[in-house]
């Protein structure tokens, strides 16, 4: 049995780039209208859809904060205290990964001055693309929900961070967790 | 190569449902600010379903190379209550309420896995919003994928927490060949 999570997340992620095109259409006609200035002639929407202040990124992102939020607390119920930062870290690295993303990482490396640098040579949203460099583009789409999971973790654990992928060659992936100082 | 895909199948299921379950809470929560009517979500939700099923059909016939042919609709319930569900949502589920001879009927899922997690508010459910119309959706487009032509809807969620969906048969879809390809 499985859940088809990947095909949920790229239904999300189309949707979240309709959404997009969808804002981005709604501002051209807003400024085509406002320019005409037949204030009467405004569709219902149009201009609550014209400003709002989210492209498919951030969108994706949220959802994914508030689902990390949610799911680390059931990861972290029975493991004991995390004292330091590092702490922290690893957990989310190992335990909190293999429950989300179904493996550990491969490699974590820091400055010890609250940059993270967690790398996954085979990151499993990224799955589905072919190897290579041809789709590194594409792929930050699928990278924003996974972010904002890794940030939702991090702040139910009490840390506030900035949490960045990178990639280079498909599907390794790099995550530059920033943690921001109270 | 088919090693490789192996590995990676045995990943997909190692990812939890409550990964699955608590995501689609959040992009429903999304989606009720982005529309203002209720209404609008379900329909997305449905059309979101449709989506994934196309998709499902592909990827449980690819498992299950022992389905037969379907020729009516009891067998196609059949299949779906006994491979399809269990094998996507992990409950099981039941037929009932056969009407309209024979293509009417209702699946009652044991459990939902969708809505263990949430809680619906009434006064979304009674604006509209059908929580559960994904997995509505998704059936829809599965058996779209194989020609078969079905209105789907979840029933809005009762005070038993199964859930029910309604499902009716229209037509079989013929193949129909794209213009100047015919010989």
């Amino acid at each position: 049995m499985a859940f088809p999570f990947d095909i949920l997340h790229a239904e999300l992620i189309r949707t979240a780039l309709e959404s997009e095109k969808q804002r981005s259409a709604a501002k051209s006609e807003f400024h085509e209208v406002f320019n005409g200035l037949n204030l009467e002639h405004i569709e219902d929407g149009l201009i609550q859809k014209a400003f709002l202040h989210t492209n498919a990124e951030t969108k994706l992102e949220t959802i994914g904060f508030r689902v990390g939020r949610s799911l680390v607390e059931k990861v972290a119920r029975d493991s004991p205290k995390l004292v330091t930062e590092l702490e922290i870290v690893k957990f989310i690295c190992k335990e909190f990964w293999v429950s989300v993303f179904g493996k550990q990482v491969d490699n974590l490396r820091t400055n010890h001055q609250g940059v993270y640098v967690v790398q996954d040579s085979r990151f499993t949203t990224l799955r589905t693309f072919p190897e290579g460099t041809q789709f590194i583009k594409d792929s930050a789409y699928f990278l924003a929900l996974p972010c904002g999971l890794i940030r939702g973790a991090l702040s139910a654990l009490n840390i506030r961070a900035i949490v960045t992928p990178t990639v280079e060659s498909l599907p390794a992936t790099k995550f530059h967790i920033q943690i921001q100082q109270k | 190569m088919s090693s490789k895909t192996k590995q990676n199948l045995a990943d997909s299921k190692k990812m939890s449902a409550e990964l699955f379950c608590l995501t689609y809470g959040a992009m429903v929560t999304e989606m009720l600010k982005d529309y203002e009517d209720p209404k609008d979500v379900t329909i997305q939700l449905d059309k979101m379903g449709f989506n994934m099923g196309s998709r499902l059909a592909d990827d449980f016939l690819a498992k299950n190379a022992n389905v037969p042919r379907c020729v009516d609709t009891r067998q196609i319930a059949d299949v779906l209550c006994r491979n399809a569900i269990p094998c996507y949502l992990g409950v099981n589920a039941t037929v009932t309420n056969w009407s309209n001879g024979d293509r009417d009927f209702s699946i009652i899922l044991e459990s939902n896995p969708l809505t263990e997690l949430v809680q619906v508010p009434p006064h979304l459910i009674s604006a509209g919003l059908s929580y559960s119309q994904l997995i509505a959706g998704a059936i829809r487009g599965a058996l779209e994928a194989v020609h078969f032509k079905v209105f789907a809807s979840a029933v809005p969620e009762s005070s038993n927490s199964n859930t029910e969906i309604r499902i009716r048969f229209d037509q079989v879809l013929k193949d129909s060949i794209p213009a100047g390809e015919d010989d």
